[in-house]
């Protein structure tokens, strides 16, 4: 059966509470596969490998059925904050 | 064996470029010489060849009998070889101290075989005499190098050391993959301990594991792969364990799912800890490299991972992210490392301070440890 794109993004949103969250179907149909970039202010003071554990954790359910999650980006908002700006004045320069 | 007409060759140096001659019995061979100066003949219209390749910066001329090749030094640093020694294809024979030839090679890329050479083995490499072959194919080199062991034969008659069969020094050995690690004698074998210790034991005894899909030579799924290679690009010494083997890791993949809280494969521990999947394998590899992290481990009992700093500034590491506080990184550091290094026969000790002269480097401009500058110094 596999699990939807607006599965996963609602169950992100209710359980992380992103500012920003980017979910792409990588599968290519079969719902199992995905790729994320999630914002959210809980990851604040956290490793990488606890802010994976967070959005594995809140994906448990659904990560009975996905085969690959790829977590992309898993930062704080003032991160993203400060990933856009420089981004921004690097395609400025 | 080719032939040559030499002295056509020697008089239109051009040739080089137009490549005229080039039939396949006759194959067009030149030497390479660095003493001659730069040829004053017109080339006008070639002038961007020789721009653009720098092999063009010596005078071509026919490839010559061993004898009658310039013995070159072999250059010691890689700048000087750059410039030194040709990237062409070609034969070249390797010359020790006392100027007696040891090996006849042919390679793809002269300058990267003897680079290699001396590499491995330096007391050898004193000298080197280069023949470089013009649009090789396999024939043609092995003509080439063919007509130098001949006359080498004949002249002294022994075939060089290096050449012998049954000689490996000059041959490269492909690299011996390790086998997989199984966790259990197989499926039918009761166990007498749980496997979540057998897990743990593993981990723990091994510096590096990665669990993956498939075998290391033969990863089952794109991450895994991904993880092979980036820790085979690094050069670590790692163990894996091929979470779908099961006859001999039956049950592997629930249990270790448990023990280390993850959900996916693969998954990489480091010194007894889990340290991530691709993703964070991956982003370890970008900032910073994982043979950065293995030595701060061995130095400071650190397992460092990418933290929120990584992300937000360039420089990779956060230590004050590790639970560990700065001040104790630098008592640490400061007085024990160098006996640990001492301890630690397999450690290249230039290669050690190198990496760490850069991590301290790193942490200073990152302004994650104050003490980074004294650390400096001190290594330095």
């Amino acid at each position: 059966m596999g699990v939807t794109k607006e599965q996963v993004e609602s169950t992100l949103k209710s359980k992380l509470n992103p500012s920003h969250l980017e979910v792409v179907d990588t599968s290519g149909g079969c719902g199992a596969s995905f790729a994320i970039e999630i914002v959210s202010e809980q990851f604040e003071g956290k490793r990488l490998l606890e802010r994976h554990r967070l959005v594995n954790a809140a994906l448990e359910e659904e990560m009975k059925e996905i085969h690959a999650l790829s977590i992309k980006k898993s930062v704080t908002p003032a991160q993203w904050k400060q990933q856009l700006e420089s981004q921004q004045s690097t395609s400025a320069a | 064996m080719a032939t040559i007409n030499l002295s056509s060759l020697q008089t239109s140096p051009s040739l080089h470029f137009l490549s005229l001659c080039s039939s396949q019995n006759t194959p067009t061979l030149s030497f390479y010489s660095h003493s001659k100066p730069f040829p004053t003949f017109s080339l006008k219209p070639f002038t961007a060849t020789v721009k653009f390749k720098p092999r063009s910066f010596v005078i071509p001329a026919a490839f010559k009998p061993l004898a009658e090749t310039e013995l070159v030094t072999v250059p010691l640093t890689e700048n000087e070889f750059n410039s030194k020694m040709p990237s062409d294809c070609g034969i070249y024979a390797v010359y020790d101290k006392n100027n007696d030839l040891q090996f006849i090679g042919i390679s793809r890329n002269i300058g990267a075989s003897v680079f290699s050479h001396l590499k491995s083995v330096p007391e050898l490499c004193n000298s080197v005499k280069v023949g470089v072959v013009d649009e090789p194919d396999k024939a043609s080199l092995t003509e080439a190098w063919k007509s130098w062991m001949e006359e080498h034969i004949k002249a002294t008659g022994k075939v060089p050391p290096g050449n012998e069969s049954g000689n490996v020094t000059w041959v490269r050995q492909p690299p011996k993959k390790k086998a997989d690690l199984r966790l259990t004698p197989g499926r039918h074998v009761q166990l007498a301990v749980p496997l979540e210790e057998l897990i743990d034991q593993l981990v723990k005894e091994n510096k590096v594991v990665a669990f993956i899909k498939g075998s290391r030579s033969a990863p089952m799924c794109g991450f895994s792969q991904r993880v092979i290679g980036i820790l085979e690009s690094e050069g670590v010494d790692y163990e894996s364990v091929d979470v779908l083997d099961e006859e001999y890791n039956s049950g592997l993949r629930e249990t270790l799912k448990k023990y280390s809280n993850w959900p996916t494969f693969p998954q990489i521990f480091m010194n007894g800890e889990l340290v991530g999947g691709c993703d964070i394998l991956t982003s370890m590899h970008e900032k910073a490299g994982i043979v950065v992290h293995m030595f701060l481990f061995a130095i400071l009992n650190l397992t460092v991972m990418p933290t929120s700093s990584s992300w937000s500034n360039p420089p990779f590491l956060g230590a004050k992210n590790c639970g560990m506080p700065l001040a104790l990184v630098d008592a640490r550091i400061a007085s024990p490392y160098r006996g640990q290094l001492e301890d630690r026969k397999k450690l290249d000790v230039n290669i050690f301070l190198l990496v760490f002269r850069s991590v301290c480097k790193t942490l200073l401009e990152a302004r994650l440890c104050s003490g980074a500058k004294r650390l400096i110094h001190v290594v330095a």
